[in-house]
């Protein structure tokens, strides 16, 4: 599996490379090659899914089959429902994050945008598929059209008016198709189970430890799911990238050199993947990782294991997990630097106006940091979409994966058809981060409060790791100063801070989240 | 495994948890009825007390204590080796229930043949009849 | 012969609600405890207790003379636990599990493993999740049973499954203790399989345990009595310790709980003779002491 994903990823990078240096870029977006590589990385992604979640049976909730109503009573009102009631909260939301660079006429095309991939993420979750890859093609079709949607806005492919009318007819199809999918998973018509005599019981030698039997588990749980859907994303990143820098005219001073917006965005984008997917999937430190991990956590709980061992184990996965996804995040990432973009004569590549910006220590700071977030890790808010198609509540589904993606969605749009707020954008997003973090740590207060109390860790262990916590911090702040003196990321130095200390925060506290659950 | 050959009366046993009664008591009867009725001969061994529990499914001591009260009425005992034997002397207390078992069934017998109007030396008659059919098939087997 | 399991004086509320009320309750190594008692009477969250899932409140536990939430990792070693709920991962493969359960456990005997797949006819290959009920339920008995654990908790383990299912779990109760010494505590509402297996009966009733005791004497010290009065009576004799009284005129009949001589003479006492007197099954205990004040009042 593993190796079939790695095969996946040089895969993916080849195909990327050779976007760059083809020359359909110079005469711009080239739809035909687009769609085309979309396919190919989907095929790519289907033939890497992981087995367990090739489940080919209808995630629609069973109990609702015994209701007495016709198949299209049963399927259209809870779509319609969420539909309504999600894109009108997407909406309401996306409109407040963006006051600052944003109108109200320059999003209504969110509510239907919206409304639309909710159907398309019911579809998947709903349908019953007689070829299981069949779902990770549909995903991967969400996730794209998430994505490519505001672009699409953004760089005047499609007006407002038909990318509205567009995703109603997605609804609409969804929903036809939703019925029909049902009504046939609900009477026993679809076909379901796999063939599972061709499987062959590969030769393992036993576990040298306790902690590599857990750090097994974890992997076999997290592991495929979040590096493939970093691969696939990674490989979006770079695909959209390739088609939008080169014909983009955006373009931000740093350092007395005009550097291409657009490739330093999908570069942080597709960097920002590893520590997202790689640690966060894995590491239950908080109360909702903990509940995510409830099915199981009675079965993990009875291993003879410490609960710092079972700790030790999730990071060791999570580190293992985030180092592998690090190396493709960091190739997508420098292949974006690589386009050519236009700024001083006909071509330059993004790589080369930075090594201008740029002196050794900067770039080393840069480096450090991002080596820390991959450490530290944040949070997969996308995990739930993956682990549990199909089982999650839509609402859950929604918060997990729609909501961040919408505001992420929203903010690039917003940026790019307003690339003159972008400064005030980048002056004002520390304060986001800043507002985020002590949201979080206060959340933090009354857990650690009540497990202090109950004294299931002791208090010489949680003073040691707080300590730790502390100096650490510490000397990432010695460093970012060092490393990132500049003006403009003078600001972001110390959000950065913020940023990469809060995830240490949840490691430190994931011993204290861990044994609650497990000790009830 | 030849022990087992050799006990299989004892293996044959059943227990049933409708009765109420307590199941080493029942044990106990039915071992006591074995011996009486000669399924299980002096000097035999009985099986040991786990084959018999996990035979069964009866927890060890409950086994353990049915034989422990067949050993306090002398009717097995335990030798040098972990095995438990019927009791090689005649014990009182098994011609006792030798005799119970055999008054409950002459009592039936004799009721029913009151039914069939037939007398009591009638029924001698055929009784001895039976008996000389019974040796002579003995004796061709 | 030492303690295996000490549970003093445990108590445990969930919210308002008392879920367990100054337990007490010791199991010596080689005993077979059967715990009865009805649905949410507290049986789970006192097995839950044992494995250290749940932080005693009040009280103590104490497995193998260790405290299960301080050191989980000895004391989950040498536990063996099956659930009603199987709670395995149902993306796991058998093959997998034991793999898995062979990195925890020391003693893994992966020979008796494969012993036990083979006996109960599960293919290594198959998924967990594909398996039915009372398939899963014999993997979980493999996957408890391979590195002979010291001690079997088992919690409703026969629920819902076939009379083969149970017979199978059952033998393997019986085998862990007669065969290796092993101790084993197990709940079920299927009290004749209590009645067959165990040493040892504790009921316990909202939260609190009505009695435990060896099974002989919990069935010695449970009657039906019945009493032949010489006049005809219109309510049933008050009888210390005799409960659930039916009947009428001159013969009533009643449970009763104590010694011999002492239901004598009270029914002297009261001017009746004992006509019969009957052994209960442990299913008519458990109704009579769970209902009996009820019906009494």
């Amino acid at each position: 599996m593993v190796k079939s994903w790695r095969q996946c990823l040089c895969l993916i990078a080849a195909i990327c490379f050779g976007g760059v240096f083809s020359h359909s870029y110079r005469q711009g977006a080239s739809l035909t090659g687009c769609l085309l590589l979309i396919v190919i990385i989907a095929l790519l992604a289907a033939l890497t899914l992981p087995e367990s979640h090739q489940q080919g049976a209808s995630g629609f909730p069973a109990y609702m089959f015994l209701l007495p109503m016709s198949n299209a009573e049963m399927v259209v009102w809870p779509m319609l429902l969420s539909a309504v009631l999600l894109a009108a909260a997407g909406w309401a939301i996306a409109l407040a994050v963006l006051t600052a660079v944003a109108s109200f006429a320059d999003t209504w095309w969110l509510a239907p945008y919206l409304a639309g991939n909710v159907a398309l993420f019911q579809t998947i979750s709903w349908l019953p598929m007689k070829r299981p890859e069949l779902r990770a093609l549909l995903a991967f079709a969400i996730v794209a059209s998430i994505v490519s949607g505001p672009i699409a806005i953004g760089v005047g492919f499609l007006t407002a008016v038909p990318m509205a009318l567009s995703y109603i007819a997605v609804m609409v199809l969804s929903m036809v198709a939703c019925v029909r999918g049902v009504g046939r998973a609900r009477h026993g018509l679809a076909a379901v189970g796999t063939n599972d005599d061709s499987y062959q019981i590969p030769d393992l030698p036993r576990f040298p430890s306790r902690v590599d039997s857990q750090v097994w588990l974890e992997e076999k749980r997290n592991g495929l799911v979040m590096k493939i859907l970093t691969g696939m994303l990674v490989g979006l990143f770079a695909l959209v990238a390739t088609i939008s820098v080169p014909t983009s005219g955006s373009f931000t001073p740093i350092g007395g050199v005009q550097v291409s917006s657009l490739a330093l965005v999908w570069a942080s984008l597709a960097l920002v993947l590893p520590p997202y997917f790689g640690f966060g999937g894995c590491c239950a430190s908080e109360s909702d990782n903990v509940s995510k991990d409830r099915s199981l956590l009675p079965f993990m709980a009875l291993r003879p294991l410490t609960t710092l061992q079972i700790v030790e184990a999730k990071v060791l996965a999570s580190t293992r997990m985030a180092l592998r996804l690090a190396v493709a995040s960091v190739g997508a990432a420098f292949a974006i630097l690589l386009l050519p973009t236009s700024t001083h004569g006909p071509y330059r590549p993004t790589i080369g106006a930075l090594a201008h910006a740029l002196t050794l220590p900067q770039a080393l700071g840069i480096l450090v940091a991002y080596g820390v977030v991959l450490a530290g890790g944040i949070k997969a808010c996308i995990s739930g979409i993956w682990s549990s198609l199909g089982r999650l509540p839509i609402w859950l589904m929604y918060i997990f994966a729609m909501l961040p993606l919408t505001v992420i969605s929203a903010t690039i749009i917003g940026l790019v058809t307003h690339p003159e707020k972008l400064p005030a954008f980048l002056a004002f997003l520390p304060n986001v981060i800043f507002i985020y973090a002590g949201l979080k740590l206060a959340a933090l207060i009354p857990a650690t409060v009540r497990l202090k109390r109950s004294g299931l860790v002791p208090e010489s262990l949680v003073t040691r790791w707080f300590a730790g916590c502390a100096v650490t911090g510490v000397i990432l702040f010695v460093l970012a100063c060092w490393g990132i003196p500049s003006a403009l990321y003078g600001r972001w130095a110390i959000a950065a801070q913020v940023f990469v200390f809060l995830p240490l925060l949840r490691v430190v506290l994931a011993p204290l989240f861990v044994a609650r659950g497990r000790h009830g | 495994m030849a022990q087992q050959e050799e006990t299989s009366a004892a293996l044959m046993m059943r227990v049933v948890q409708s009765a109420g009664t307590p199941l080493y008591l029942q044990l106990y009867n039915q071992l006591k009825y074995l011996m009486a009725s000669g399924r299980l001969q002096p000097g035999e061994e009985l099986p040991p007390i786990r084959v018999l529990a996990e035979k069964l499914v009866l927890n060890p001591s409950t086994v353990a204590r049915a034989y422990r009260e067949l050993e306090i009425e002398r009717l097995v005992e335990k030798r040098s080796t972990n095995g438990t034997f019927v009791a090689e002397a005649e014990s009182p207390f098994a011609e006792a229930e030798q005799r119970r078992i055999l008054i409950d069934r002459i009592d039936t017998l004799l009721v029913e043949a009151k039914q069939f109007r037939f007398t009591t030396p009638n029924l001698i008659a055929l009784l001895e009849e039976r008996d000389a059919l019974l040796r002579e098939g003995e004796r061709v087997r | 012969m030492t303690d295996i399991l000490r549970v003093e004086h445990l108590s445990r509320k969930f919210g308002e609600k008392l879920a367990l009320n100054d337990v007490s309750l010791t199991l010596k190594k080689g005993k077979v405890l059967g715990l009865i008692g009805e649905n949410g009477a507290g049986k789970t969250t006192l097995i839950k207790h044992i494995l250290g899932l749940l932080t005693a409140q009040e009280g103590s536990v104490h497995v193998f003379g260790l405290n299960p939430v301080q050191d989980p990792a000895t004391v989950l070693a040498n536990i063996g636990y099956l659930a009603e709920e199987d709670g395995l991962p149902s993306w796991m493969r058998v093959h997998e599990l034991q793999r898995y359960f062979q990195g925890f456990y020391a003693n893994w005997d992966q020979a008796y493993a494969e012993d036990l797949r083979e006996k109960f006819r599960i293919d290594r290959r198959a998924r967990i999740g594909q398996l039915s009920k009372g398939q899963r339920a014999r993997v979980g008995l493999m996957a408890a049973l391979a590195y002979r654990p010291e001690l079997l908790l088992l919690d409703e383990p026969s629920s819902g499954l076939d009379p083969i299912v149970r017979r199978e779990i059952l033998t393997s109760i019986v085998r862990a203790v007669a065969n290796e010494n092993r101790t084993v505590l197990f709940s079920s509402h299927l009290l004749s399989e209590i009645e067959m297996v165990a040493d040892e009966v504790a009921m316990i009733r909202d939260g609190e345990i009505l009695f435990c005791d060896e099974l002989d004497a919990v069935k010695q010290s449970h009657r039906r009595v019945t009493l032949s009065f010489d006049e005809t009576r219109s309510a049933p004799p008050n009888v210390p310790d005799a409960f659930c009284w039916e009947g009428g005129g001159r013969e009533w009949r009643c449970l009763y709980s104590g010694r011999t001589t002492t239901i004598d003479a009270a029914a002297a006492l009261v001017g009746a003779r004992i006509v019969e007197q009957d052994w209960l099954t442990l299913d008519e205990i458990f109704l009579a002491r769970s209902g009996g004040e009820v019906s009494h009042s």
